[in-house]
């Protein structure tokens, strides 16, 4: 019994990464309907600025995390404005294939000009382990659910409570109709690739410093996973990546603990048709009929 | 009229040249004592850091035997002419630069190439021109053995084939960490972790509690972990590389698993204690091919003198396999009292206890030494022990 809590403890954390990758890809599918493949790769970014804010510039962890969000947040700015702005008005297929080229360039630049090898990543904060009763947790651990839940009920907060909120949510419900209530789109816009950008790096950075080790293609793997986590949440609906990001990291954990590590992606993956076949909108995804 | 005797004068001469100068290249080979080696080395790209090792190990190795008087065969003394060549980290490059070497150098035989996939590669250049190729560092099981099962017949190697490794570290479990059950993780990725894992499991005296299967690029062994953690097991085997290992390491001793773990080669590298961390890199034993600090047979400690004279550094275990390959070329020349190409495949299909640097040697019928291993001790993520396992 107190095994099972344990994996589920275990799958939380992990699934507490898919979650903050996960909110990004949904944001920026609601928003403009893109999907957005080098967003795992700003993940891997983010841990890279954070393995150089605090390796280099030897920082504190939590102000090297704040930076490390900060400079993604703009670098997810630059790549909306260089590769998907100047493609609005072309067809979806063609922002599709830019963003996979982008996802490309950032890993292929990475190892040329770094490396591809693994980088340790600085253990900026010491691992220490608490138990409760049977269960184990350690600091790293709590930090990564604690700053995973205060990011998103930061992100809630922003987007019910202030203007750039509802300036989001007008843009996605119909762009054309929130340019004509005068909200500027393409600030908006920037604005929603920053938040998830900035999502990505925290989760980055927090991988980097859980697992200890950093590559130039670690975003591609958990990338994948946040997208379907996404996908399953209902894309398009922030709570469902959180849920989604969750119910990712339970799955891949269970299907470990029972034994079944040779088929842990099969596994998951399988449910994940299954549960698209019998919903395909996702488990919060509304069945809203598309305008023509 | 003048022009067909311009032409077919020109013919004259010219196959005149040819012909005098393949029948002078010939009396030259037949008075010629020398012995030519070929090397097939990665001396540039990405594994130009283990071609380089082994290219000064074979280069090392015929400066030696030369100093010492050549290899005498029927009375005649030859002396041996190493050919570089680079492969460039290249598999096509290894297939077309064995080929120049056969057909442009005529060597008696071909050291590397470095890698298995390199190997591979240029298994049919090497079949092709019947000319016997040991690969120093090539561990797939598959390189000696062809498509319907049988050996391939040119092919040699010089350390051992993957698989072997589970067979000698079931041995260490057994006698020297006195394991009665253990836990293995696998990266079943890759036949290297699937092949070390199942003859690891014939050889195995003890109790294997649980096996746990990982893809290369995995992070999160949590899970396994957790699940493992409460049963009894004396030790933790990790048939993989190691980056995987490091995470798996410091995941493990962070959770207060604190067995020791067991490896091969793969884990073998100052990566493993940086992603673990140092201080959970302690009572790690991993499978190397040669130690400076153990030596495995008698020919060892003056190699590794003579070796640090010359270089002024530690010979590297590829330096010391890709010696062991050009001596026991040597050994069959000697064996078989020919330098034929042929003669010289038999030798080395035969070899047997021969005393190399990195251990008494056996070639078994796929042509694959049967030979001790080291296995070396790691404590605060240093090389602190080294034990050889005959």
């Amino acid at each position: 019994m107190s095994s099972i809590l344990q994996q589920l403890l275990n799958g939380v954390i992990l699934g507490s990464v898919y979650a903050l990758l996960a909110l990004g890809y949904t944001m920026v599918y609601g928003i403009i309907k893109l999907i957005n493949f080098a967003h795992g790769d700003v993940y891997m970014l983010g841990a890279y600025f954070g393995y150089f804010f605090i390796n280099v510039l030897h920082l504190n962890f939590f102000i090297a995390l704040v930076l490390a969000m900060a400079v993604s947040a703009g670098v997810g700015v630059v790549i909306e404005f260089v590769a998907y702005r100047p493609l609005r008005q072309s067809p979806r297929i063609a922002v599709l294939i830019s963003a996979l080229g982008v996802s490309f360039l950032l890993e292929n630049g990475m190892s040329y000009f770094f490396g591809s090898d693994k980088r340790a990543f600085p253990q900026a904060i010491a691992t220490v382990q608490y138990h409760f009763g049977q269960l184990q947790i350690s600091n790293i651990q709590l930090l990564i659910i604690g700053t995973a839940v205060v990011l998103m009920l930061g992100l809630t907060l922003i987007v019910q409570k202030t203007k750039m909120g509802r300036a989001m949510r007008a843009v996605s419900a119909d762009q054309e109709a929130a340019i004509l209530m005068g909200i500027n789109v393409n600030r908006t816009i920037s604005f929603t690739f920053a938040i998830g950008s900035a999502l990505a790096a925290a989760g980055g950075v927090l991988i980097g410093l859980y697992y200890n080790n950093i590559d130039p293609l670690m975003g591609m793997t958990p990338g994948i996973k946040a997208f379907v986590a996404a996908v399953l949440g209902g894309i398009g609906i922030i709570p469902g990546a959180a849920l989604g990001g969750w119910l990712i990291g339970i799955l891949e954990t269970l299907t470990q603990a029972i034994g079944l590590s040779d088929y842990k992606d099969a596994v998951v993956y399988g449910i994940l048709i299954v549960i698209l076949l019998w919903k395909p909108t996702g488990i919060l995804g509304k069945n809203g009929r598309e305008k023509v | 009229m003048k022009k067909v005797i311009a032409i077919v004068a020109a013919f004259v001469v010219v196959i005149g040249a040819v012909v005098g100068i393949g029948m002078s290249k010939k009396s030259a080979e037949k008075t010629s004592t020398v012995i030519k080696i070929g090397g097939v080395f990665d001396t540039s790209g990405d594994a130009s850091a283990y071609g380089e090792a082994e290219q000064k190990g074979a280069n090392f190795a015929v400066k030696r035997i030369n100093a010492a008087g050549g290899i005498k065969v029927n009375g005649k003394t030859y002396t041996i002419e190493m050919v570089n060549k680079d492969s460039k980290s290249d598999n096509t490059e290894a297939a077309s630069v064995t080929t120049s070497l056969i057909s442009n150098n005529k060597v008696n035989a071909i050291v590397g190439p470095v890698t298995t996939a390199a190997t591979q590669a240029a298994v049919p250049a090497a079949t092709k021109g019947q000319t016997p190729m040991m690969s120093p560092t090539a561990g797939a099981d598959s390189i000696t053995v062809q498509k319907n099962g049988k050996v391939q017949p040119y092919i040699f190697r010089a350390q051992f084939k993957n698989s072997y490794l589970g067979t000698k570290m079931a041995q260490f479990a057994d006698e020297q960490v006195k394991a009665k059950d253990v836990v293995i993780f696998q990266d079943n990725s890759s036949d290297y972790g699937t092949g070390i894992t199942s003859a690891f499991k014939k050889a195995y005296k003890g109790h294997v509690v649980d096996t746990a299967s990982y893809q290369a690029g995995d992070t999160d062994f949590q899970a396994m972990l957790t699940k493992i953690k409460n049963q009894k097991f004396d030790a933790i085997v990790i048939n993989g590389y190691y980056t995987e290992a490091g995470a798996i390491l410091k995941q493990a001793r962070d959770m207060g698993i604190n067995v020791p773990v067991i490896g091969p080669d793969g884990l073998g590298d100052p990566k493993l204690a940086e992603i673990a961390g140092n201080q959970n890199a302690s009572n790690v034993y991993y499978a190397a091919h040669f130690s400076t600090q153990a030596p495995a047979t008698d020919a060892a400690t003056p190699f590794v003198t003579a070796y640090k004279k010359a270089y002024g550094e530690d010979p590297s275990q590829f330096t010391a396999l890709a010696y062991d390959a050009v001596y026991m070329i040597k050994q069959a020349i000697e064996d078989e009292k020919s330098v034929d190409k042929a003669k010289i495949t038999t030798g080395l299909a035969h070899i047997k206890n021969f005393d190399g640097v990195t251990g008494k040697m056996t070639m078994d019928a796929f042509h694959n030494p049967k030979k001790s291993i080291v296995m070396v001790g790691e404590t605060d993520g240093k090389d602190t022990t080294a034990t050889v396992v005959k």
